[in-house]
Formats: C-alpha cells, sequence, structure tokens
C-alpha cells in the first residue's frame, strides 16, 4: 500500500529516530521523509515558484540533494531547518534558471508611485476575529505575489523566510545595498497594494 | 543634543526606514531617527505605517495545503529511489503517467 502522510506515526519523524534510519538505509525512513515533509516543502517552494510543475521539480531536487548530502548532516540544526533551507535555496535555483517575466509584470515603480484605484470600501478586517485575521494573512500573500519577480524574492526571504540581509545576498548573487534598496521599494509597494485592497490605510 | 541627533531630514529619514525597522541602523544614524520620528508627526506616522506593513508580511499566509497522497508525491519518492541508486530521476511526464496508470488499476 502506498504510504501517504496521514499513515506516518509522529515520532517516526523524530530526528534522533528519522536520521539513523535514513543512514542505515531503511527503506521506509526514506517515506516517512518523503511523505512527511513533502507537503511543507511545497508550500515552500510555491512561494517562490509561480506554477505547480515548478515547485515539484524544486521539492525534488530538494530531496535528491538532501540524500547526496545525507553522509555529511551534522545535525546541528533540526532535520526540518535543514530541510527547509535546502528547498529556498533549491527554489532559488529553479527561479534563476527559469530567467522569465511573468506576462503581466508590472513595474515597481508603478506600483510605489501610481497606484490605480481602491478596489473598494472594504473594511479592513477586525483583528479580533480569527476568519477575518486570516483574510487579511491572506490578502498579503496575494500583494506580495503581485511585485515583479526580483523584489517578490527579496520580500519573501527577507521577511517571510526570514533570512538575513547577508544570507539573501549570498543566495542572489548582489550585494546587501541591492537587498535592501529592493526590500524598501518592495514593502512601499506592497502598503500602497494593501492600501487599494481596503480601500484604506493599514490600521 | 549631539549635531549628529538633530540633523537628519525627513528625506534621510525616509531613506533609512529599512535599517531602522529591521534594527540594522548605525547606533549615531538610530539617535537622529529617533529624534527626527519625535519632532515630526508626518514621519512618524510614515514610520508607524511602514512597520505595519513589515509586520503584516511576516504573518503572510500563503494557502499551503494540506498533505494528500497524489503525482507530486510519488514522483519526488521516485526521484529519492533514484539518487539512491546512483541514477537521475525518471522523466517527469513519466512518472506522473505510471502515476495515472497506478490509480486507474487500484
Amino acid at each position: 500500500m502506498q504510504l501517504d502522510a496521514r499513515n506516518i506515526k509522529p515520532e517516526e519523524l523524530a530526528d534522533n529516530v528519522l536520521l539513523p534510519r535514513l543512514r542505515a538505509g531503511d527503506d521506509r525512513a526514506y517515506e516517512v521523509m518523503v511523505y512527511g515533509y513533502v507537503s511543507r516543502l511545497m508550500g515552500v517552494t510555491r512561494r517562490f515558484l509561480r506554477t505547480e510543475g515548478d515547485a515539484c521539480e524544486a521539492v525534488q531536487d530538494t530531496f535528491v540533494q538532501v540524500v547526496r548530502a545525507l553522509p555529511s548532516f551534522d545535525g546541528r540544526s533540526a532535520f526540518a531547518t535543514w530541510l527547509h533551507r535546502v528547498a529556498v535555496n533549491a527554489a532559488l535555483m529553479r527561479v534563476r534558471t527559469l530567467k522569465r517575466r511573468t506576462k503581466h509584470e508590472v513595474s515597481i515603480e508603478k506600483l510605489i508611485d501610481d497606484p490605480a484605484e481602491s478596489t473598494g470600501p472594504r473594511a479592513w478586517p477586525d483583528p479580533a476575529d480569527e476568519s477575518q485575521r486570516q483574510e487579511r494573512r491572506r490578502a498579503v500573500a496575494r500583494a506580495i505575489d503581485r511585485l515583479p519577480g526580483d523584489y517578490r524574492l527579496v520580500v519573501l526571504m527577507r521577511d517571510v523566510e526570514g533570512l538575513s540581509t547577508a544570507e539573501t545576498a549570498s543566495s542572489l548573487g548582489v550585494t546587501d545595498g541591492v537587498v535592501k534598496t529592493r526590500l524598501h521599494r518592495a514593502r512601499l509597494a506592497l502598503r500602497q497594494l494593501l492600501n487599494q485592497e481596503f480601500g484604506t490605510e493599514l490600521p | 543634543m549631539t549635531r549628529d541627533e538633530s540633523s537628519i531630514t525627513c528625506q534621510a529619514f525616509r531613506d533609512a526606514l529599512v535599517d531602522a525597522v529591521d534594527g540594522e541602523l548605525p547606533p549615531t544614524l538610530s539617535g537622529a531617527a529617533r529624534v527626527h520620528a519625535e519632532g515630526c508627526a508626518t514621519c512618524a506616522k510614515e514610520l508607524e505605517s511602514y512597520r505595519k506593513t513589515v509586520q503584516w508580511c511576516k504573518q503572510a499566509d500563503f494557502d499551503d495545503q494540506q498533505a494528500r497522497p497524489g503525482p507530486t508525491d510519488m514522483m519526488v519518492m521516485d526521484a529519492v529511489n533514484a539518487a539512491r541508486r546512483g541514477q537521475p530521476p525518471r522523466a517527469r511526464w513519466l512518472a506522473k503517467l505510471l502515476w495515472m496508470l497506478g490509480r486507474r488499476r487500484s
């Protein structure tokens, strides 16, 4: 029977159980690793890559790199943290390989300086209401997805994934100054996009 | 008040926002920015809305889907097994076709 994430017991994913079994070549351990983490990593790569197919390729790349690097993984960070970091880098590699702009990508200058009229008199979600807070979080994600590629990447890496300026610069192959400039302009654009969606300024 | 703490302009304050919110301002500039915000309502409001934008970015929800069996899982497992054998992964279209054939039989 094909394993899926619902068949995995939480204790099978514990680092002190999973890692020794992976190093011992246990087949089930490899299945547990894949089915236990694939959804989470798809979520990470989908933020960077605009299609399901590209995100899947990046997740494949991630697990293949992990399998090859397993003998040298020293366990200083949690296994999940390491997987996450490899997935972010695999997604970035795919972004560089693809090197395409989306058809309707708007320039960052237009988003900052020439915002469209508000899309409607929607009120800002009530922060006391959990479902409205959720809607607010989704609205922010949609706004991030509207940013031009280079600006979207820095926001994803700095503000969503929590990487440092230096880590982001190193991964993108640019200077710290370029990261900060792009991040600043991206944040200004996001503020405008969110103000447009909700018709009033951020509360 | 030192000369540095009194000399920052509104433009310089706006240019420093990205470092201010990320805690990366050098100490002298940090002091100057703080003094400026205390005396300029427009810049203080700018700082507050910028800070809120960043906070919201950190809470962005990309609607990560829950685990479900599907071609992605099987294709990834296929690639892992190939890597363990020291082989390149099967082409995605082939892996997906095999998954679909497997579903039809079951």
